[in-house]
C-alpha cells in the first residue's frame, strides 16, 4: 500500500526536553567511556551530540511513509551476483 | 626534454615516449622516485617508498614493451597509492598505525599491476581517512601535507598524498579514496583531476572501510582524460567486494564526444565563493557554452548535510567500534577526533535508518535531475587552499556547495578539474556531476573544457611549490 506523505508527524521535542536528552546522552557516553576522556574531550562530545541531535531532529521533519525503504538492500544470496 | 618537462606529461604523452623508446620505464621510474624523495617528502606526501619493487616492475615493463607485449595505456607508468589501500610487502598505515601490514593486497593494486603500472610509493592520508573528524592539516603520521602550488598551504583531505604527488609532478597518477569529498576536495586545492566514479565501479577490497555505503576508490591525475584511462584499468566486478557492480567499463572509444553537451549549472552554487573562484567558474561556463547548452537548474531541496552527518556518524562508529569504544581515538593526532566520534555511540538505529530512507529519496530525485543533462556543474570548492598549519572550518559559507553531497549520497560519478588560478596563485576547480554510470559523459565534457582552455598546461612554479607564473596559451594567468 502506498501512502501519501503530507508532512511528518514525528513528535517534536521542546527546546528544554531536547537539551535534557542531550545531557542524558552525554552522561551515557560518560558512563561507557568516562575513564578514557578528559573534561575538554567531553566538551567535544557535548558539542557533537548536540549537532547530531539537531541533524536527527531535522530529519524527523522530513515526510516519509511506510513504503519508503532505505537505500541499501539485503539479498538472499548475500549480495553475490547471481 | 628535461626531467621537469617529463614529470608533467600526461599518461598518453608518456605512453608515446615509452613505446617509441625515447624513454624507458626504468628511466621514468628513476625520475619519479627522485621527485618523490625530494619534493614529495618535503610536502609530507610520502609514507613508504617501494623502490625495490618499483625497479623490478620497471625492468619487467621495459622487457615486455621491447618484446611487443603491450598491457595498455598504463604499461610502464609509475603511480602512488593512498595509504589506506594495501600493497604486498609494504606497510598500510591508514595514516595512523606505522607498523600495520596486510598479507593480502587490494584488488585495485593487483589490477594496476596487471595493467603494467608501477607502484612507487604509499602516499599520505589524513589519519583513518579523516573519518574521526579533524580540523587541522596535521592529522596524519606524515605531518601536515603541503600544497605543490604553495608549500605554505595544504592540500585538503583526506587524499592529501595522492593530490600532492600528482600535483607536484612526482607521479603521473595516484589512487585516492572518497567517502564525502576526499578525492574531489584535494583535487580542487591542488589543481589535479579527481574522479569519484559510480559507487561500486571500483572494488574496495583491501582498502580501509570507513563508511560501507559511501566509500569509493578513484584516480587522481593530471587531466580528466588520464582519469578515464586509469578508471578503465581499475573498474570491474570483484567477488571480494559485494558492492562492486557487475558492469565492465570502457573509456577508450573511437570517437569521444567533444561537442553537443547539455549542461545544468546549479543555481547559487557559487554564492559566497571567493571572487576568483566565481570569475574562473564564469569563464568555464562561457567556454562550455561554445560546446553545448548551459542552463540553470535547482537542486532538489533535500537535507543533504543532515543525512550525510547521520550516515557517516553511525557507519564510522560501527566500522571502528572497538577502537573508538576502547578510547583509541585519544591516541590520534586530531584533537577533534577525541570526542567527535563518540557521539555515534548514542545515535539511535532508527535515526540511521531514517537517514538511509531519505537518502533513497535523494538518490531518486537527484538521479532524475542528473539524467536530464550530460553534467551538472558547480565550483568544486568556493575557496582556494588554506594554510598548512591553520585550523580550518569546512562549513564556512561558500566553501561547500550542495552538489558534492548530492553526488556523495546518490553514488553518482563526479570529476573535478582545474579551471584556473585564484588568490595567491592557487588552483580553483570545477566539478562535473553525472547520473549513475555516466562517467564517459562527464569525462568527455571535462576533457573538452580542458582542451579549450589549456588549463592542463598550468604548472606549480618549481619544486618548492610557489605558484603564480604559469602560462596558458602564452599568457601569464
Amino acid at each position: 500500500m502506498t501512502e501519501t506523505a503530507t508532512g511528518s508527524s514525528y513528535p517534536r521535542l521542546s527546546d528544554g526536553s531536547s537539551a535534557a536528552v542531550a545531557r542524558r546522552l552525554v552522561e551515557i557516553v560518560s558512563l561507557c567511556h568516562g575513564e578514557a576522556l578528559s573534561a575538554d574531550q567531553f566538551d567535544a562530545v557535548r558539542v557533537c551530540v548536540g549537532a547530531q541531535l539537531a541533524a536527527a531532529e531535522r530529519l524527523h521533519r522530513f515526510p516519509l511513509t511506510n513504503d519508503h525503504e532505505p537505500i541499501f538492500t539485503v539479498t538472499a544470496n548475500g549480495g553475490v551476483p547471481a | 626534454m628535461n626531467e621537469e618537462e617529463l614529470a608533467f606529461l600526461n599518461i598518453r604523452e608518456l605512453g608515446i615516449l615509452l613505446r617509441s623508446g625515447e624513454i624507458s620505464p626504468t628511466k621514468l621510474t628513476e625520475v619519479c622516485l627522485g621527485r618523490l624523495d625530494d619534493v614529495g617528502r618535503r610536502l609530507n606526501a610520502v609514507v613508504t617508498m617501494t623502490e625495490d619493487v618499483a625497479r623490478r616492475e620497471a625492468a619487467l615493463a621495459e622487457a615486455e614493451l621491447r618484446a611487443g607485449l603491450d598491457r595498455g595505456p598504463l604499461h610502464g607508468i609509475p603511480y602512488g597509492l593512498k595509504d589506506i589501500i594495501s600493497a604486498a610487502g609494504a606497510p598500510t598505515t591508514w595514516g595512523a598505525f606505522p607498523e600495520q601490514r596486510f598479507d593480502q593486497e587490494a584488488t585495485v593494486t593487483r589490477k594496476l599491476r596487471d595493467a603494467g603500472a608501477i607502484l612507487l610509493a604509499k602516499v599520505a592520508t589524513i589519519e583513518l581517512a579523516g573519518g574521526m573528524g579533524y580540523d587541522n592539516p596535521n592529522a596524519s603520521i606524515s605531518g601536515p601535507p603541503g600544497n605543490p602550488w604553495h608549500s605554505g598551504k595544504w592540500t585538503n583531505g583526506s587524499s592529501s598524498g595522492p593530490s600532492a604527488v600528482v600535483g607536484a609532478g612526482a607521479v603521473p597518477f595516484a589512487i585516492g579514496s572518497d567517502t564525502a569529498g576526499s578525492i574531489l576536495l584535494p583535487a580542487a586545492f591542488t589543481g589535479t583531476a579527481g574522479l569519484r566514479a559510480t559507487y561500486g565501479r571500483v572494488s574496495r577490497a583491501g582498502a580501509m572501510a570507513l563508511c560501507w555505503t559511501l566509500d569509493r576508490l578513484g584516480p587522481m591525475c593530471r587531466s580528466a582524460d588520464d582519469c578515464g584511462l586509469v578508471l578503465e584499468a581499475i573498474a570491474g566486478p570483484d567477488p571480494r567486494d559485494r558492492s562492486s557492480l557487475p558492469d565492465s567499463y570502457r573509456y577508450r572509444r573511437p570517437q569521444p564526444r567533444r561537442v553537443g553537451f547539455r549542461f545544468g549549472v546549479v543555481a547559487g552554487s557559487w554564492d559566497g565563493a571567493e571572487p576568483e573562484v566565481s570569475a574562473n567558474f564564469r569563464t568555464s561556463l562561457a567556454a562550455l557554452a561554445e560546446i553545448g547548452t548551459v542552463e540553470e537548474v535547482d537542486l532538489p531541496d533535500l537535507p543533504y548535510d543532515d543525512v550525510a552527518e547521520v550516515v557517516i556518524g553511525a557507519e564510522v562508529y560501527a566500522a571502528f567500534d572497538e577502537f573508538i569504544a576502547a578510547g583509541g581515538i585519544t591516541g590520534l593526532t586530531a584533537v577533534k577526533a577525541w570526542g567527535h566520534r563518540l557521539a555515534g555511540a548514542v545515535l539511535p538505529a532508527h535515526d540511521y535508518i531514517r537517514a538511509q530512507r531519505i537518502r533513497r529519496v535523494i538518490a531518486d530525485e537527484f538521479g532524475a535531475l542528473a539524467s536530464r543533462y550530460d553534467a551538472l556543474l558547480s565550483p568544486s570548492l568556493g575557496v582556494v587552499a588554506s594554510g598548512r598549519e591553520e585550523d580550518f572550518e569546512y562549513m564556512l559559507p561558500g566553501a561547500f556547495g550542495p552538489l558534492n553531497f548530492a553526488g556523495v549520497l546518490s553514488g553518482t560519478p563526479t570529476v573535478s578539474v582545474l579551471n584556473g588560478l585564484g588568490r595567491d596563485g592557487l588552483p580553483t576547480g570545477i566539478q562535473f556531476a553525472g547520473a549513475r554510470l555516466t562517467e564517459n559523459a562527464i569525462l568527455d565534457a571535462a576533457v573538452a573544457l580542458e582542451t579549450r582552455t589549456g588549463t592542463t598546461a598550468l604548472r606549480p612554479d618549481g619544486p618548492h611549490g610557489v605558484a603564480a607564473t604559469a602560462r596558458v596559451n602564452g599568457q601569464v594567468v
